[in-house]
């Protein structure tokens, strides 16, 4: 193997990585305000998706331009969700609440089915294969632009992310419902409220990870189950469950190595790195990278 | 065995239902009404299974479909590459399923993890064992395997007629309804029963927890694998995106939650009810029928879960008690 090629597979995983530390950071923040899996978050992805593909077709909106737009309508759907069906599902046991966001996620699936048929779609946007393409080491290294901007527009969300948790009243309530619900509470902090915003933020959060990535995949309505769950939950587990930072963290090395475990088992087996490596963390790293700390 | 004992009175009910189904499906001339009866048995049959570990284990596990992937994948290369009777395949199918299930509760149940993990490593399993059977020339890559059945056979499991399916398929229910009966009348059930109410209490009565866990995900698998063999023989088609579906999956612990998945026949009165209606859906709608079939069991789904926690057998359950005043 070569240099430039090395570089190149870990350049690919690192964009790769960048989607995911975004996917990732929606469902960790999730759980660690709710203490909810969200099953159905994959599918948020796929909507945002779809979304781009309309506002593509409909509007002439290419997906970086629709992409605000996609957050604001997605955060919107999702706060509704989880007034409707997690708020209620709090107080039952884990297992209720688990088979509600798979409720969730299939009845998502069936809808996106209904409104955008079953088949592989794609954003046409006209430089979609463009390349950039550099010399290194002797040899040529080329990323696509699309995954290019992806990755990069996914690493600035997530840290401004970050900044609005770490800085802003907003952030500082879901951290502190994070720590403690019952005491944020009494220190007047609406929690409910705090809860709508998390789920509409999370879910918004992955559909904008979906409009980025809209014209590098096609996209039918289960491709976030097949090209993305496994993933996610992976890297927060690895980035320890509701670590938003560990989420960050994960999402790259994830990235990077599926793109390493592809080019020695065949890039279709990326997934089953990642399955390794959650038998990796469960057996050795149970508690993840950052030791149980919750943000 | 009495009618007063609620537990004694649904395998009296599951009996008589099964009696009618083969009644029904003997009787009947339409192989199509054949073809779902059997179908509906299977998915009963692997709701039942997932049951003991789901329900009366409280363990969620999730990540079901793993297991009835295996149990189809071990009878179609053995009996395709091998030759070997389907009848030795499901009994193979079990005990490969079942280790499977030592090996994720061994991985899983360690340090006393949160269950948020096992529910999500069972779920990534079944993901990637999808992943690793479609890209494994030996499985037959996405291609699948095609059974082929030539003549009737039943030494082989081979019939040309869906008829004799239905009663095998009928006869592997009844088994898992008694290892489910037997169960919870055991000490093993009780000590599952009391891990499930408080894992701590019973951990101080001298259970086990762990151990009582793996072996309910063991039992649970294995049952699972076998029917996920016998299924395999009845299409004599399959491929790992069907197998490993998630929405299978679901649509099977559905028929399990929504029925009551702490019962001996709400497994079985959840998958009755889901499978036609899936079919009838089909007939109304035609081609966006599975969409909507979708969009409806994801709803209900939620309702149920929502609305009815313990399923509509606790409604039977209470009219029970009603009926026959104690216990």
């Amino acid at each position: 193997m070569t240099t430039a090629l090395a570089i190149q597979l870990l350049l690919l995983g690192l964009l790769q990585g960048g989607i995911y530390a975004l996917v990732a950071c929606g469902l960790t923040l999730i759980y660690g305000v709710m203490k909810v899996v969200n099953f159905a978050h994959a599918e948020f992805l796929t909507l945002g998706m779809f979304l781009a593909i309309t506002a593509f077709q409909l509007f002439g909106l290419n997906p970086y331009t629709a992409a605000p737009f996609i957050f604001a309508i997605v955060f919107i759907l999702g706060a509704i969700a989880q007034q409707i069906v997690i708020r209620p599902a709090l107080r039952y046991p884990q297992i209720n609440q688990m088979l509600i966001t798979i409720g969730l996620s299939i009845l998502l699936v069936g809808m996106m089915q209904l409104l955008w048929g079953p088949n592989n779609q794609v954003v046409k946007l006209s430089w979609a294969r463009a390349t950039f393409d550099f010399e290194i080491a002797g040899g040529e290294v080329s990323l696509s632009y699309v995954r290019l901007i992806a990755a990069v527009v996914a690493v600035a969300v997530a840290g401004l992310a970050w900044w609005i948790l770490k800085y802003t009243r907003t952030g500082n309530a879901m951290r502190a419902a994070a720590q403690n619900p019952l005491a944020a509470r009494l220190m007047g902090i609406n929690v409910s409220r705090i809860n709508l915003l998390t789920f509409g933020f999370g879910t918004g959060l992955a559909a904008l990870s979906g409009a980025l990535i809209s014209p590098a995949f096609f996209v039918n309505p289960t491709f976030g189950t097949d090209y993305f769950i496994l993933a996610a939950f992976v890297i927060v587990v690895l980035g320890t469950m509701g670590n938003f930072v560990g989420a960050l963290v994960g999402g790259l090395i994830i990235g990077m190595a599926e793109a390493l475990g592809g080019l020695f088992l065949g890039a279709a087996m990326r997934q089953f790195v990642s399955l390794s490596v959650f038998v990796i963390v469960l057996l050795f790293l149970p508690r993840g990278i950052f030791r149980g700390r919750m943000s | 065995m009495k009618m007063s004992n609620w537990l004694d009175w649904q395998l009296i009910v599951s009996g008589i239902f099964i009696a009618a189904i083969a009644a029904i499906g003997v009787s009947s001339t339409s192989d199509y009404v054949v073809q779902i009866l059997v179908l509906a048995t299977i998915y009963a049959a692997v709701a039942l299974s997932w049951s003991i570990a789901g329900g009366l284990g409280g363990l969620l596990l999730l990540g079901f479909i793993s297991f009835y992937g295996i149990g189809a994948y071990t009878n179609g290369i053995l009996f395709t590459k091998y030759g070997i009777s389907p009848w030795i395949n499901i009994v193979l199918a079990a005990g490969f399923a079942g280790l499977l299930g030592w090996l994720i509760a061994a991985v899983t149940l360690r340090y006393e993890l949160s269950e948020d993990y096992f529910a999500m490593f069972t779920v990534g399993l079944s993901q990637a064992l999808k992943i690793v059977l479609l890209n494994s020339e030996y499985f037959g890559r996405a291609t699948g395997i095609y059974i082929t059945i030539v003549k009737d056979d039943w030494a082989m499991m081979s019939f040309v007629s869906r008829k004799p399916y239905l009663l095998i398929a009928l006869l592997i229910l009844v088994v898992i309804i008694a290892a489910s009966y037997w169960i919870q009348r055991s000490t093993f059930g009780f000590r599952l029963a009391a891990v499930r109410q408080n894992s701590r209490a019973a951990e101080a009565l001298g259970i086990n927890p762990v151990k009582t866990k793996i072996q309910a995900i063991i039992v649970s698998g294995a049952l699972g694998g076998s029917v996920g063999a016998f299924y395999s023989q009845f299409v004599t088609f399959i491929d790992p995106k069907q197998v490993f579906s998630l929405a299978t999956n679901f649509e099977m612990l559905l028929g399990a939650v929504l029925g009551g998945r702490l019962t001996l026949i709400g497994p079985i009165l959840g998958a009755a009810t889901l499978k036609p209606l899936q079919d009838v859906l089909r007939g109304v709608f035609g081609g966006e029928a599975d969409a909507l079939y979708l969009v409806l069991y994801g709803a209900l789904l939620i309702v149920s879960c929502l609305a009815l926690p313990k399923g509509i057998a606790f409604y039977i359950e209470k009219w029970h008690r009603k009926r026959y005043g104690n216990s």
